[in-house]
């Protein structure tokens, strides 16, 4: 399954968003990648994350594969959207 | 007694026995035969440790109510723990790598991707990964011993080539009396955090400086810039002098916090604090500054391979803006030009780069950076109480200039539907004379000006203010330069324009209280200086002060004026 989303929050993937983002998907069984500007990785890596270097208004897509990868997607989509704050 | 210099980056006083760290270069170890479960184990461990540590220093930065140190930490964990990191460093040992080996590899590839990033936020970034790993690789090489920035047992005054955050927030701070290091400046984290910490530290000392034995005594005076060693009895006495004399003087400011600024007779003055960032904001709160000068938003420029981007800015901005709550704060647009200059802008190089493309004159050839900040500042101040002022106006058509471009960011912002600051202040720098003498002309277009004293008197003087050999020139006690201050002043505050003095003068000893007798409203400075000045202010009399600039402005000369100043 895979999704589109938009980085809504002023500073972009920093590092406390970016530990966020890796933290909720450390949460799920699933295999979950984020894709952007021709690179994949893994969404559960904070540090992976932070060298794709998105910031605001940059567009990516989430991957996610296995089991629980529904409620996965339903997850980080609110996570981003509420930019980052648990 | 020997003597080393050093650049002050956080001032104190210290003394105590000498704790040198060695550079703690990572030199990794050349294994042969290598047993790949060993090798696991081993990177295992040295994770653990190093875990174990951080969250010591974590605690320990918690029950001391360091909240931001704490952070600081907490990135480094989530790094440490990072399963990328993990996996890849495991696939490597087991494809034969030595633990060392292949946590320096993978580590490295993410520092140089992090340093190949275009924000400096991520730049830094590869600071924590190189602070990380100098960590875990140390407990892979000595796994029965204790990293060596931990556990200081007795106070000591510590001396290194350079040191990491996390050294200094893992030392215990009754124990860390001070530090000197080879590297860094002033602008450093390890700088910062001493500052906010409070440690006595000096930065850029010689090299020689780690010849120091062990247990040997320093003393180091970090408000001269100095580290003594092998100091005579009477060198030792001298400098404990100074250490008292320091600590009183710092006691006796701190009671002037929370304490009114105004003259014994009733004249009230908004003390102020120049500040380059966020950075200022610890140091502009201890020292009980009032409102924000001068905001010179050109640091954010300089250092740097390209000019920051728009939400780079508003998040600096944000920060200042939020961290001062609600307290005024005029901003200055880029000063860029003159003494500092980025390559990235590729300018022309000038015969006179102080007559040059400087300030606003640039912003007008380049109004995509012009516009940029003004986008960032307008949506960064939309609850704020600021005001945008514009440096190196030397006529009014300059200033209705900038005026209409503002208003065209502001179309612009409306029609992207972006929310923005429609409350804020509009005001000038005034640092040329064309301008002093003009400013009733400037009065129905501005909320205040800001007086500019370093140029204004450079410029007035025709003396470069960086050139030593004219000092004499380059003399604030020159008359025509004090009318035009006086003229300034006294027509601001005839047209009910805010006005305020951001220049270094502010705090002149003897021409602060000229300025306070001509009427100023307004004085500016680095924070340091505000409690001192408040003393100052506190025990002046308004009416002798106006007694002094009537004198002062019908004398003929630099000494006659400097005498009046002395004998108020």
């Amino acid at each position: 399954m895979e999704l589109k989303k938009k980085i809504l929050n002023e500073e972009g993937l920093h590092a406390r968003p970016a530990g966020v983002l890796a933290k909720v998907a450390s949460g799920f069984q699933s295999k979950i990648e984020v894709l952007f500007n021709g690179r994949t990785i893994n969404a559960k890596s904070s540090m992976s994350l932070m060298t794709l270097g998105l910031v605001k208004d940059s567009e990516f897509s989430v991957r996610a594969d296995g089991p629980d990868a529904e409620q996965a997607l339903l997850k980080i989509a609110e996570t981003i959207d509420n930019k980052f704050q648990l | 007694m020997k003597v080393f210099s050093g650049l002050p980056v956080s001032i104190g006083y210290a003394i105590g026995p000498a704790l040198v760290l060695k550079k703690d270069s990572l030199v990794l170890s050349d294994k042969k035969n290598i047993n790949a479960d060993e090798e696991l184990q081993l990177f295992i461990s040295a994770a653990e440790k190093s875990r174990r540590d951080l969250e010591n220093i974590k605690k320990k930065s918690l029950s001391d109510g360091r909240r931001e140190s704490a952070e600081i930490i907490d990135a480094h964990l989530m790094l440490l723990d990072d399963p990328e990191v993990d996996e890849q460093t495991r696939q490597n040992i087991l494809q034969g790598t030595s633990a060392e080996q292949a946590y320096f590899s993978v580590i490295e590839t993410f520092r140089q991707m992090f340093l190949g990033l275009k924000e400096d936020y991520m730049k830094q970034r590869a600071l924590d990964l190189h602070d990380i790993r100098q960590r875990v690789i140390f407990y892979m090489q000595n796994p029965k011993q204790q990293y060596p920035d931990l556990n200081l047992q007795e106070p000591v005054v510590v001396v290194a080539l350079d040191l990491t955050p996390s050294q200094i927030l893992s030392m215990d701070r009754k124990y860390l009396l001070g530090f000197a290091t080879v590297e860094g400046g002033n602008t450093s984290h390890v700088a910062i955090l001493a500052r906010s910490l409070e440690i006595p530290s000096l930065a850029a000392v010689s090299l020689e400086v780690l010849n120091i034995k062990n247990g040997e005594e320093i003393l180091l005076n970090a408000e001269k810039g100095q580290l003594l060693i092998e100091t005579k009895t009477d060198e030792r006495k001298n400098f404990l002098q100074e250490q008292a004399n320091y600590n009183l003087k710092i006691q006796s400011f701190a009671k002037l916090r929370g304490q009114e600024t105004k003259t014994a007779d009733g004249f009230e003055i908004t003390l102020a604090a120049n500040i380059s960032g966020p950075q200022d904001l610890n140091s502009f709160i201890k020292n009980d500054a009032e409102a924000v000068g001068l905001y010179r938003t050109e640091f954010l420029f300089l250092d740097r391979t390209q000019a920051p981007t728009e939400e780079e800015q508003y998040a600096i901005y944000r920060e200042v803006f939020q961290g001062l709550k609600g307290r005024r704060v005029l901003v200055r647009t880029l000063d860029i030009g003159g003494d500092k200059v980025a390559d990235y802008l590729q300018m022309k190089s000038e015969e006179n780069p102080f007559l040059g493309v400087r300030a606003l004159r640039l912003c007008f050839q380049r109004p995509e950076i012009f516009k940029t900040q003004l986008r960032a500042l307008l949506r960064a101040g939309s609850d704020a109480n600021w005001g945008l002022m514009f440096p190196m106006v030397s006529q009014l058509e300059e200033l209705l200039q900038a005026k209409a471009i503002l208003e065209e960011v502001k179309t612009e912002l409306k029609s992207e539907g972006v929310s923005f600051s429609h409350k804020y202040e509009i005001g000038i720098m005034v640092e040329i004379p064309s301008v002093a003498w003009m400013i009733d002309v400037f009065a129905p277009h501005v909320d205040f000006v800001s007086l500019g004293t370093n140029d204004l008197l450079q410029y007035t003087c025709a003396a470069d203010r960086l050139n030593p050999e004219l000092k004499s020139i380059y003399n604030p006690f020159n008359l025509g330069f004090l009318r035009q201050v006086h003229h300034v002043i006294k027509t601001c505050r005839e047209n009910k324009i805010h006005v305020g003095i951001c220049g270094s003068l502010s705090h002149h000893p003897l021409l602060m209280p000229f300025f306070v007798g001509c009427g100023v409203e307004e004085l500016s400075m680095t924070s340091q200086h505000v409690l001192p000045t408040r003393e100052a202010i506190r025990k002046l009399s308004f009416e002798r002060c106006q007694r002094l600039v009537k004198k002062a402005l019908s004398s003929t000369s630099i000494a006659q004026i400097q005498e009046i100043c002395k004998d108020l």
